[in-house]
Formats: C-alpha cells, sequence, structure tokens
C-alpha cells in the first residue's frame, strides 16, 4: 500500500484483537440469564415489535465496539498517510532522517560518467532538499568501519549538505551491519518524532549480514537506494590488468596481475569477463571504462608451468570434439573436462591452477567427470602428502576433504560424512571437512565415503582404456557414475590426503560472473603470480608489517605501487616496517638498495565481488520487523519522497475518533441499558 | 396497578406474604376470614341463610305450624310465613393449576396465592353453611371435589389444594365444558386463574357455566411482575408452560407488553361483562380481604 504505511507496524499484530467484542458479544449471549416466566405469549408479541430494532442496536454496539479496538490498534501502530489533502514536499511532520552510505568498493561501479557512489549523493541531496529546518540529519559511512559524518546528533538539512561534497567511496569491503544497527540507534535518539532511514547501497550481498537483524531493534522505515540498473550485476571486481610478462620462460605461464585501481588516471574498477574460445584460450575481457574494453589472451596450453609435471591436451577425437583432457607427464594421471554439457569453464581455469599450484611436490590430483542428469561436473581427486596442502585446498574452496591418519600404510578412518552438510567433525583425531558440493553430487559422495579407505575407481570413463590408467605414487582413482548407483571400489590409500573438490553442473561456461568461484579463481591467479614461492596477501587498507634487517639505505625501504611510484617507509625502533598504503589492490614490491626484499598483492575483499544481489524479501527478513522498501534507478525516487513527505500521522486523530465512537458507544447502549 | 384499594389499615396485616408464612392453610384461612369479618363490625349470622321472605293468606294444606300467631292476634287473620330455602348456596372454586400459576417475583407464587384465597373463601362460606366445592384444572380437570356445606370438608379442601402441584398448560376449554356438564345444580362458581392464554377462548369456556345458569366470579390473578415488567436485567425468559424461550430487553419492550397486556385485559373486562361475569383482577400482593369483599358483594347480590 503506497499511501499507507505504519511508523510502529509491529503493533499490527494486535489486529486479531478486533474479535473481542465480538467474542464476548457471542459469550455474553450465550451466558445470557436465564429467568422463568409464566407465560411468554405477551413477550413474544411485543418483542415480535422490537426485534428488529434491537438487533439493529445490537449489531452497531458490536460494530462500534470492534471499531474502537481497531482504531487503537492502528493508533498504537501510528499509521501514515501519504500524499493526501495536497501536501507539499516540505510539509512534514519534524523526522529524524539518517542517510547512510554503503562506502565499499563496489560502489564504484560505473556504467555512465558517474559511479554508483556519485549517484547515490545526488539521491541523497534530492532526500536532504525535501527537509525543512525541522528536520534532523545524520550522516554515517560504511565499509570496513562505520564514520560518523559531521555531527551524530542531528544536523540542518543544509550543514549535512556541505558534508555530502567531501564524501567518497572507500576500497575496502564490508558489511553495513554495524552501520545499520548504529542509524537504527541514532536515530531513535531523536527529539523528531517520525524517523526514517535511508540507505544508499549497491545492495551486493553480503553487505549485510546476520548480525543487524538482533542489532536493529526495531520497526524504523528502511529505505534502500540502489543506483544499480535494474536487473543489472555489479561487476566490479578487484582485478585491473592482466598481462602477459615478457620474461617468462617457455612453457610457464606467466601472468603479471595488477588489481583494483590502475592509478593511471583511470577511474577505479575494472569489469573482467573470462572465458575460453574454441581453442580452448582463455580470454579475460577487462571494462575499465564504459565503452573501453581490454582483452588479454593466455593459451590453456601455457598454463603447465615450469616445474609443473601437468600437460593440458585438447583432443578432438574420441572424446568429443569440445573435450579436453589433461594428463600429469610420466604419471598418466589424467584429468577430463567436457565442455559443451554445462561444465564450468571456471572449473576448468580452477583444475589448471589446482595444477599449478599442487604439481610440485606436495601431491597430485586426478580427476573425473561426473555425468549426472542432463549435466556433467567435473571431479577433481587431489592427493595431498601434507595436512598444509589439505588446508590451502580449503582455502582454494574445495569442497570435500577427507584425509586419513598420518602414515597409515593403507588404513584411512572411515567416516561417514552426511551429504549435503556443511561442518567439521574429528574422527581419530584428524579433521574431515565438508563444503556445500553442486546439488547432483551428493550421491557421489556418499558413495565415496561409504567406500573408504578402499577406495578404488572403476570405468573411469568408458572412452579411456583402462590401461592408461597407472597406479601411482598415491593411489588410482576411478569414479563412475553412469548407469545407476554411483560407487567407488579399488585402489589403495596410503599415507595421503584425499581432497575432492567439485562445482555445480548449473554453471555454463559463459557465466563466469555469477559464479561464486571466479574471484577466488582470478584471487587464487594472482596469488599464484605475485607469490610465486611465498605469496603474501593483504586486503586493501591492511597495514604491511615487515621485518628488515639492516640496509644500506639505513633501514628504508621502497615500496613500489601497483599503479607506479614509489613509497619510502623507515622501520621502526624495532625494526619492523609498517607500510599503509595499501589502498590500492595490486602488486606490491618492496625493494632496498635496488634489491627486491619481497613482493606481495594487495587486493580488494573478494565479497565485493559477488556477483548475486540481496532480495528485498531477504533485507526485509533481516530488518523485520522494520518495514523496508528498496527503490531501484528511475523508481520514482522524487515521487517516493513526496510521499513520505507529504504525509500525516493519523494516531492523533485516530483518537479523536475513538472517543468519538466510544461516546456513540455509550449513547446507544444508554439506550438499550435500563436508564 | 392495583385494581383493589385497601379499606382499612388493619387489613395490611392481612398481607399475603405475611399471611403465606404463617402455617397450615386452616390456620391462616381462619385468620383472614376472622380479622376480615371483624373489620366488617357486622355478624354474618344476621342475614342470609335464614332469612325471612314474606307473609301469604294461609290457604288450606298449609302447615298449622307456620302460621304466624302474632299476626292473627293483631289482624285476627291467618298468614303464614315463607323463608328462603334452607339449603345454602353450592359454591364451586375452580383453581387453576397450571404450570403458569408456580410464577412469582418474589412473594408468593400465583398458585399459592390462589389456594390461600380458596381457602379464606371456603373458610368463610362454610361459616356461612355455603356448600363448597373444589376444582383443579390446567389442560383437563384434574380434581374435583363436590360442594358440601359440612364442617369437615374444609379439611378435605384444605388438603386437596394443599397437596396440588401446578404443571402442565392452561386451557379451560375442556375442562370448563366437561365441569358446566359435570354441575347440574345452579350455583356460583368462582375462578382463580392467571387467564394467560387466549383471551377469546376463557370467555367462550366461561360462557358453558353462564349457559347453566350459574353465578360465575373470575378472580384473575396476577403476579405485579407480569403487570408492569420492571425488570433491570436482560434475559433469556422461558415460559413456564411450553419452555418456549425469549430473548428480551424488558425495558425495551415494556411498552408494547403492556399495551398488549392491557388490551388482553380490557378483552377479559368488556367480554365478561357481557356475559354477566364479574371479573376482577387480583394480583398477589393485594390482601385477602379485599378479594374477599369482592366476593361478599357479589354474594350480597345472590340473596
Amino acid at each position: 500500500m503506497t499511501w499507507l504505511s505504519f511508523i510502529n507496524p509491529s503493533y499490527l499484530w494486535a489486529l486479531p484483537l478486533i474479535g473481542v467484542p465480538l467474542l464476548i458479544h457471542i459469550l455474553s449471549r450465550r451466558r445470557r440469564r436465564i429467568v422463568e416466566f409464566s407465560s411468554v405469549m405477551l413477550l413474544v408479541k411485543a418483542q415480535r415489535q422490537n426485534v428488529e430494532r434491537l438487533n439493529l442496536r445490537e449489531v452497531i454496539l458490536l460494530l462500534l465496539r470492534t471499531f474502537v479496538v481497531l482504531l487503537l490498534v492502528l493508533a498504537a501502530a501510528r499509521p501514515l498517510l501519504r500524499g493526501f489533502w495536497g501536501t507539499s514536499l516540505a510539509d512534514h511532520e519534524p523526522t529524524g532522517v539518517v542517510l547512510v552510505f554503503d562506502g565499499t568498493l563496489s560502489m564504484r561501479y560505473a556504467s555512465d560518467e558517474k559511479n554508483v557512489f556519485e549517484h547515490s549523493l545526488d539521491r541523497a541531496r534530492a532526500v536532504l532538499s525535501h527537509l525543512n529546518e525541522g528536520d534532523r540529519v545524520m550522516l554515517l559511512l560504511s565499509d570496513r568501519i562505520t564514520r560518523t559524518i559531521g555531527s551524530g546528533e542531528g544536523m540542518l538539512p543544509h550543514e549535512a549538505e556541505r558534508y555530502l561534497e567531501g564524501l567518497e567511496s572507500s576500497l575496502y569491503g564490508g558489511t553495513l551491519d554495524d552501520c545499520l544497527v548504529r542509524a537504527d540507534a541514532l536515530v531513535s535518539d531523536v527529539d523528531q518524532p517520525w524517523k526514517e532511514i535511508y540507505v544508499f547501497t549497491d545492495l551486493q550481498r553480503g553487505f549485510i549480514g546476520e548480525g543487524v537483524a538482533e542489532g536493529v531493534a526495531g520497526d524504523l522505515p528502511f529505505v534502500f537506494f540502489t543506483e544499480k540498473d535494474s536487473g543489472a550485476v555489479n561487476r566490479y571486481l578487484g582485478v585491473v590488468d592482466v598481462t602477459r610478462r615478457d620474461e617468462s620462460e617457455e612453457g610457464k605461464l606467466s601472468l603479471n596481475v595488477r588489481a583494483g585501481s590502475s592509478g593511471s588516471g583511470g577511474r577505479p574498477g575494472i569489469f573482467p569477463r573470462l572465458y575460453l574460445d574454441d581453442e580452448m584460450t582463455g580470454i579475460l575481457e577487462i571494462q575499465t571504462r564504459p565503452g573501453e574494453l581490454r582483452t588479454v589472451s593466455f593459451p590453456l596450453s601455457t598454463l603447465p608451468g615450469a616445474g609443473s609435471r601437468v600437460r593440458v591436451e585438447i583432443e578432438k577425437d574420441g572424446l568429443g570434439e569440445d573435450d579436453v583432457r589433461y594428463f600429469l607427464p610420466g604419471e598418466e594421471k589424467q584429468i577430463e573436462i567436457q565442455r559443451g554439457r554445462g561444465v564450468d569453464t571456471v572449473q576448468l581455469l580452477k583444475v589448471a591452477l589446482d595444477l599449478l599450484q599442487t604439481g610440485g611436490e606436495t601431491g597430485g590430483e586426478a580427476g573425473g567427470s561426473l555425468r549426472v542428469g542432463e549435466g556433467v561436473a567435473p571431479v577433481l581427486v587431489t592427493f595431498w602428502s601434507d595436512r598444509e596442502g589439505v588446508r590451502q585446498a580449503i582455502d582454494r574452496g574445495m569442497g570435500l576433504v577427507l584425509f586419513p591418519e598420518p602414515g597409515g600404510e593403507t588404513r584411512m578412518s572411515r567416516t561417514t560424512i552426511p551429504i549435503g552438510s556443511t561442518g567439521q567433525w574429528s574422527g581419530n583425531g584428524y579433521r574431515t571437512i565438508l563444503s556445500p558440493v553442486g546439488p547432483d553430487l551428493p550421491a557421489c559422495f556418499a558413495g565415496l565415503a561409504g567406500g573408504f579407505p578402499r577406495v578404488k575407481v572403476s570405468n573411469y570413463h568408458r572412452l579411456v582404456p583402462e590401461s592408461e590408467w597407472e597406479k601411482t605414487g598415491t593411489g588410482v582413482w576411478r569414479l563412475d557414475l553412469e548407469g545407476g548407483d554411483p560407487f567407488i571400489s579399488g585402489g589403495e590409500v596410503k599415507g595421503t590426503r584425499v581432497a575432492v573438490w567439485s562445482v555445480s553442473p548449473e554453471h555454463e561456461s559463459t557465466d563466469l560472473f555469477k559464479s561464486p568461484l571466479f574471484i577466488p579463481l582470478l584471487d587464487g591467479l594472482i596469488r599464484y603470480v605475485a607469490g610465486g614461492k611465498e605469496a603474501r596477501d593483504y586486503l586493501c587498507g591492511e597495514t604491511v608489517t615487515l621485518k628488515t634487517g639492516r640496509t644500506s639505505t639505513g633501514g628504508t625501504v621502497a615500496f613500489m605501487l601497483p599503479g607506479g611510484g614509489e613509497f619510502l617507509v623507515k622501520p621502526d625502533p624495532d625494526g619492523k616496517l609498517h607500510f599503509d598504503q595499501t589502498e590500492e589492490p595490486g602488486f606490491y614490491a618492496a625493494s632496498a638498495a635496488g634489491r627486491v626484499i619481497t613482493e606481495f598483492t594487495v587486493n580488494v575483499d573478494t565479497a565485493e565481488s559477488d556477483m548475486l544481489e540481496i532480495s528485498e524479501k531477504s533485507l526485509s527478513g533481516l530488518l523485520a520487523p522494520s518495514p523496508v522498501s528498496v527503490v531501484r534507478r528511475g523508481e520514482g525516487f522524487e515521487d517516493r519522497i513526496l510521499m513520505r513527505r507529504g504525509g500525516r500521522e493519523l494516531s492523533s486523530w485516530l483518537f479523536l475518533l475513538v472517543f468519538a465512537v466510544l461516546l456513540a458507544e455509550s449513547y446507544i447502549s444508554g439506550r438499550i441499558k435500563r436508564r | 396497578m392495583n385494581p383493589v384499594k385497601k379499606k382499612d389499615s388493619r387489613i395490611e396485616f392481612l398481607d399475603p406474604e405475611v399471611v403465606s408464612r404463617l402455617g397450615g392453610l386452616e390456620l391462616i384461612a381462619r385468620l383472614v376470614v376472622e380479622g376480615f369479618i371483624t373489620g366488617l363490625h357486622r355478624s354474618p349470622y344476621h342475614g342470609f341463610s335464614v332469612e325471612f321472605a314474606e307473609h301469604r293468606p294461609y290457604m288450606t294444606g298449609d302447615e298449622v305450624k307456620f302460621i304466624d300467631w302474632k299476626v292473627w292476634a293483631k289482624t285476627d287473620r291467618f298468614y303464614v310465613k315463607e323463608f328462603e330455602e334452607e339449603t345454602n348456596l353450592r359454591t364451586y372454586i375452580i383453581l387453576d393449576s397450571s404450570a403458569s400459576m408456580n410464577y412469582t417475583s418474589g412473594g408468593v407464587t400465583k398458585f399459592r396465592y390462589s389456594v390461600l384465597l380458596a381457602s379464606a373463601l371456603s373458610y368463610l362460606m362454610l361459616r356461612q353453611r355455603d356448600a363448597v366445592g373444589l376444582v383443579l384444572f390446567d389442560e383437563e380437570v384434574r380434581l374435583f371435589i363436590e360442594p358440601r356445606a359440612a364442617r369437615k370438608q374444609l379439611r378435605v379442601l384444605l388438603k386437596s389444594m394443599a397437596d396440588a402441584r401446578p404443571a402442565r398448560r392452561t386451557r379451560p376449554i375442556d375442562p370448563f365444558r366437561e365441569l358446566a356438564g359435570r354441575i347440574k345444580r345452579r350455583g356460583l362458581v368462582i375462578v382463580l386463574s392467571d387467564l394467560l392464554t387466549d383471551p377469546q377462548e376463557v370467555t367462550r369456556a366461561l360462557l358453558y357455566f353462564k349457559h347453566q345458569n350459574h353465578e360465575v366470579v373470575v378472580f384473575h390473578i396476577l403476579d405485579p411482575m407480569e403487570l408492569e415488567l420492571d425488570m433491570q436485567q436482560e434475559a433469556l425468559f422461558r415460559d413456564m408452560e411450553t419452555g418456549e424461550t425469549v430473548r428480551a430487553v424488558p425495558w425495551e419492550i415494556q411498552r408494547d407488553y403492556l399495551g398488549s397486556l392491557n388490551e388482553m385485559i380490557d378483552s377479559y373486562r368488556r367480554e365478561l361483562r357481557s356475559a354477566l361475569i364479574d371479573y376482577q383482577i387480583v394480583t398477589t400482593r393485594v390482601p385477602f380481604v379485599e378479594a374477599l369483599t369482592h366476593y361478599l358483594v357479589k354474594r350480597a347480590r345472590l340473596g
């Protein structure tokens, strides 16, 4: 209902009370005193002439009493009537307004000349323009932390407007939980009888968490303004530039990845698209500004790098036109991924990355495709020889990690894993970690779990001769889900760790941006490229602390920023360097006397690149019982302000009406009651 | 609405509710009647039963003992004295024992009042050597006691009335027709009833007695509440005879109710007067003596 809302809608739960008069009426009729009378002959005659009038009066009384309860409940709920009586925008009750700005990085997304945050400021000015001297405004800006802009006790609208000039979004991620809770508390404290909270955000999933549900007390109206195009997703990713590095060794993929602001005068934020072409070349398209698209390609065949024992081949025969097989040279471990049947390209790249990262001394992988229904989901089985490898696998988003006792010959703890559940639990002193997997894979994992520890993989793929499979140093695996119930048999595990990772077959190869794995993937690429041997990663805004020894420059270290330029940092008395100029995502290097001491990456919070938008329903659920409305770009923003500002609180009128109705009730019941 | 005005302050001692609590019917009847008679300051023996009528000339065949010798001494002519009939009046007290008679708004029920009144009448009449009988009726005749003038008749009547329990509905037409057939000798019929039924039916039923040349006196016994409907609370009214219920707000329907009631009473008055039937409204708060007075007036007319 656009013309009527309630300031305290929680009181509307009392609406069933309007049944109370009816109940009392019915009960009183039932419990009416019975009087023995000699003969009702004359009563009936007299009653016949009065019954209609009496019934009418009773109905009127019942209605009036019900009406009184209804009015009282409504009055308690403080109804707000909007847009009536031709009120002007400025004609509204004194209102306390909190403007909450989502200042996280994703607000820098720009689909036209202004980014989302700048559009939000314009809208905020529009809100302020409709306030008057009786209103008070508070400003909150939130990214990692919540900041109060100006006075937290309420400013005049024109004062608040001045503060808007200096606002800009940050490079940080974060949720709005604390900010919304604080907004709720702030506006509750102001004297103005009306209170409203306007939140300017891109509604990116993750910006609001469960914490807000407990923190927000009540029933104040929240209005969320999102300046994104309806239905569009914010494609802001924390990766700016990917180029091939000239000095790369042959056969080794070497990517120079810079993330976040380019620092070259361009607007922060890029919007990449990653996909594979027919030649199985990975293509990364980067939109730095509207109309500007940069493309970087990197053949997958180059993914297996130096030191890796992974070879990726594209085989068009036998496995189908688009099928790809990965082999571990010499060990003939094989990964097969079928494209064109719903296989996620992200998975493909992920496999490649996993191979790159784990192809050394830490373990090995095997994988397969799970044909489930119409879709095919790839499965990667990764062998780890140490616990750290497992941890890394988990960190990279692997779905299921099982690992047996260390040093065991063939024994692995039999572990029953609730399929489809999420959690951690202990078994024989080691954790088993299960994360959500694709919707059709539980059956596979059920078989896997049930077959542990003696896992054999039979009929890995019917098109691949079994002879191609040889026992590796750590095990042989075959998974088959074709033709009925899944099962796993054969093979032995000897003192290894096993990781099984999968994604849902739902993802189409070009739906990269919808994949929650995409950003971890790119994040992994950044880590890989930047870190090399030992990647050290930080989030934007974090302080990097390095311990350095004596240098020829007296301890001063030059930090190379991603966008060029240097920043000199002197160590503290303890010899530690504190480098806090990390707003810009990208690749950093610290050098002293021309020698690189360390390299590290700084990236945006991957949560900021969440592609999915939180729904209005979810918002309402989180903020309940506060009324929540979401206003999108082009949805009559000012009209809504007009309606809200032009409203009248009806409680006082309702109480007057209650009084009048009670008078009427008393008059009529007085006529019915005895003199 | 008190149709009978009080005549004497002493009569107040005979308030029905007070009298009702005194004890046995005989005692009450005696108290009522004796008090009543004391109030009248005249003896009942001076008038009613052994009444001189006239002198007429002696004719052959007349018994000599009836010759009035005093007249002969004065006039030297033979005259004989003539007297009224020696047998006293035959009175039938017809008492309504239907369930509605059990109603009371406080104090005595209509039935109890009627029984007390009938007891007093019986006592009074028997003292006058009238023969008194009793009939209890509702839808039919429940009890029929032939009139007798014997003293012991009083106890018979009182015991019968004391044992009676009001029940069933009032439908006088059949029982009255039956009674009219059974009562051959002319007499006085006293009806005590609330007459809460169709007035035309009641009138028609009473006419059966009139057609038999009986003198009829109707005491319309009503509770004050029935005459006023002065209740303070809305209630569900249940008919004591039919069990029918009516939801009513008394003060809302009072005017219409009283209108209907008065219409009914007027109808009784009009119809019964035209039939030469005495009709008297008596509420259960009216002292018995007033009702007795009404009876005496009627009795005097009968001579």
